[in-house]
């Protein structure tokens, strides 16, 4: 049976944040770093990116990109048997956004709901889980969220507005319906590691948050337009990620494993879109460039969006998809690697 | 049809207990509630047990732990292990795992282990996995390196510590599921939720041995909650579609475990009385522990089977309705005897 998106949308707010202008009262905090480390942040910072100002970011969002995803498609919400959702930020950590976007949505009320709490790699893992229900039989189609509500309220899960590195981050979502009809790609391969590794914090709830600290720059409250107070604002550093991620290698090692599970092989790739790291990605073309890809098979909107975290490739893959970017029967490779540090990746074959 | 179920299920009790004599700090706290959450949150276990460890995340130490004792005991290796629900990434490279062997975390509360098991057997009977190793570890008995609970709050008494892991495959089977019926209730999604907020009563901080200030913690400040996993029928209907999926009647039931919310506890055992069944159906070891999160129910399990209440062809129900409210009821038949009659046998 082939299982892929029937459809895949997205919703991102309205609100566009120029980078540079925006964060410009981050500078004295910027210029506090090691010179290298503040070129390294310049370099990777998007141009722009997009955010919603609500206590209820997460909320909104992930019902309007849920509500996206069966309107592009003729659904409805009858239609859905299980709903996967995973978020990053939000103003609860528990219960997560699954019963929130249930109610909301009218789904029916034995339909299966699983929050998915994976760091970034949550919306692939949600795509596997997905892909099984619907080949075992036990759904008919799955509706994946993910949720990225980082900066726009102090709900305290969220990102640090005082710290230089929130430049990166922004708002947004995506959801896509995985079944086996009226497909707009066929998933070839799902392929997970696990490197060694640091824990994630959380009780019985393996949270996206961190640990409860002060900002990182309480001067700078007043311009970033928050409250001077503790929370448990994302971590946004992770030296051990970095080493593991930005290793010499490491992309075009994965992607051949993963390509493998589908009888492919690297040549075969034609698309790799991956996360909005932008530190990381003149290294991850330089090895596709060294593989004998050309570079411009990765491609991603970093620039355009920022990190989304979770929703960064489904996002990217519904606007590549939906402006008509992927060429018919494409081999695409959804590759994200997180903090912990885990990697998945999703191969698809792109038949819209 | 492959009758899939749990190969290994074990159980870890800290060993520090704390009474409910413990917690008579809280005195005041209670007293400032309106009646309506006196009431609620007087009913409290008559112990609890909490994580020895300072050092590290006592979630995380305790699934590590528990985690290796399953695969010790049922004499498999890290490799025979194809995918893992339910633990941070560390265990990963405690117990040896294959690079690829993918890891999943479900966060649906409380009801994380029974939606993590019909995951689980949806993996092994499609034939995409052999085993898979699902882990439940709750630091809620608070302190600076727990979970949620905010030990100045009158309702932390009925939090504790626990962890579990089970294997789920097709081989060597000590039960066999026969269902899982799941159902949402978006209505109670602000009701039992946990936020970054300050301590409930700090002026109560130095006698609850904890930092002042914020943190994420647990909040009940409205009950719908409570008011809907207790509503009359709640239970009984749910089960009802459960069994209904096993083609089993109600009255196929020999023992329901459910969540530990003894607020609850006493419309849950009614509605199994009006049902028909025996008050006595109704079994947990919320006394004894305490709420353990999404722990109490493999381990209520696996204490039933080693008293010898779970026998050779019971018909178990494990029932949890998880804040959110994601209800999950996973309905097995228990194929052996406990361990002490199978060493005798």
């Amino acid at each position: 049976m082939k299982v892929g998106f029937e459809t895949i949308a997205t919703y991102l707010p309205a609100e566009v944040l120029n980078v540079r202008e925006h964060y410009s009262y981050l500078e004295p905090a910027i210029t506090r770093m090691p010179e290298p480390e503040q070129e390294r942040l310049r370099r990777a910072a998007p141009v722009q990116v997009r955010r919603l100002k609500d206590v209820s970011a997460a909320e909104i969002m992930a019902v309007g990109a849920a509500r996206k995803a069966l309107d592009n498609s003729g659904l409805t919400a009858a239609d859905i048997d299980g709903l996967l959702i995973t978020q990053t930020g939000g103003k609860q950590f528990m219960p997560l956004l699954g019963s929130y976007v249930h109610l909301n949505l009218g789904l029916r009320v034995d339909a299966i709901v699983r929050n998915i709490v994976d760091d970034n790699v949550s919306a692939l893992d949600a795509c596997y889980v997905a892909w099984n229900l619907i080949r075992s039989g036990e759904c008919s189609r799955v509706l994946v969220v993910g949720v990225a509500a980082q900066i726009g309220g102090q709900t305290g899960f969220g990102v640090d507005l005082t710290d230089p590195l929130a430049q990166n981050y922004g708002d947004g979502a995506a959801a896509a319906v995985v079944s086996a009809q009226n497909l707009r790609c066929e998933f070839l391969a799902y392929h997970f590691e696990t490197y060694a590794v640091k824990s994630r914090p959380g009780g019985t709830l393996t949270g996206n948050f961190g640990r409860v600290r002060p900002l990182a720059n309480p001067d700078l409250a007043v311009k970033a337009g928050i409250e001077d107070k503790n929370g448990a604002y994302l971590v946004l550093e992770d030296p051990l990620f970095d080493q593991v991620a930005g290793r010499k290698g490491f992309i075009t090692e994965t992607l051949e494993r993963a390509l493998k599970k589908a009888g492919l092989g690297l040549p075969d790739v034609d698309l790799v879109i991956a996360p909005h790291i932008g530190y990381l990605e003149p290294g991850w073309k330089a090895d596709l460039e060294a593989a004998g890809l050309s570079p411009d098979i990765f491609r991603n909107l970093k620039d355009k969006y920022g990190n989304m975290a979770v929703a960064d490739v489904l996002v990217d893959l519904a606007e590549f998809g939906g402006e008509g970017q992927i060429p018919r029967d494409s081999v695409v490779a959804l590759w994200v690697p997180c903090p912990g540090v885990q990697l998945a990746v999703l191969i698809l074959r792109w038949s819209a | 049809m492959m009758k899939v179920g749990f190969e290994t299920l074990v159980r870890y009790v800290p060993e520090e207990v704390l009474t409910k004599e413990h917690f008579e700090y809280l005195k005041p706290a209670l007293a400032k509630l309106p009646p309506f959450l006196q009431e609620q949150f007087s009913i409290v276990p008559n112990e609890v047990r909490k994580y020895k460890h300072k050092d590290g995340d006592r979630a995380e130490l305790m699934a590590i732990a528990i985690a290796q004792e399953a695969l010790d005991r049922s004499g498999l290796a890290p490799s025979d292990i194809d995918y893992v629900i339910g633990a941070a990434a560390s265990l990963h490279k405690e117990l040896g795992l294959d690079l690829d062997t993918p890891m999943l975390n479900i966060g649906n509360c409380c009801a994380s282990f029974v939606d993590a098991c019909h995951l689980a057997w949806n993996l092994v009977a499609s034939g995409e996995c052999r085993r898979v190793l699902i882990v439940a570890s709750a630091a809620l008995a608070g302190g600076p390196n727990g979970g949620t609970t905010d030990l100045t709050m009158a309702i932390a008494p009925i939090f504790g510590d626990g962890a579990a892991a089970a294997i789920v495959s097709s081989q060597n089977l000590k039960c066999e599921f026969l269902s899982y019926y799941g159902e949402t209730d978006g209505t109670c999604y602000r009701s039992a939720r946990g936020e970054v907020r300050p301590l409930a009563n700090p002026e109560l901080a130095e006698a609850a041995c904890v930092p002042c200030g914020v943190g994420p913690y647990f909040c009940m400040d409205d009950i719908s909650y409570i008011e809907v996993a207790s509503a009359k029928g709640y239970l009984r209907n749910s089960l009802e579609k459960a069994l209904q999926k096993a083609d089993l009647p109600l009255s196929a039931l020999d023992v329901v475990i459910c969540h530990h919310l003894g607020d609850c506890e006493a419309s849950w055992i009614q509605d199994l009385v009006d049902a028909g069944l025996g008050a006595e159906a109704f079994q947990n070891l919320r006394l004894k522990t305490g709420n353990t999160g999404h722990t109490d129910l493999p381990t209520d399990l696996a204490q039933f089977v080693e008293d010898g209440l779970v026998k050779p062809g019971s018909i178990v129900a494990l029932w949890v309705p998880g804040s959110g409210i994601s209800l999950g009821c996973l309905v097995l038949r228990w194929l052996v005897g406990s361990p002490r009659e199978e060493a005798r046998t």
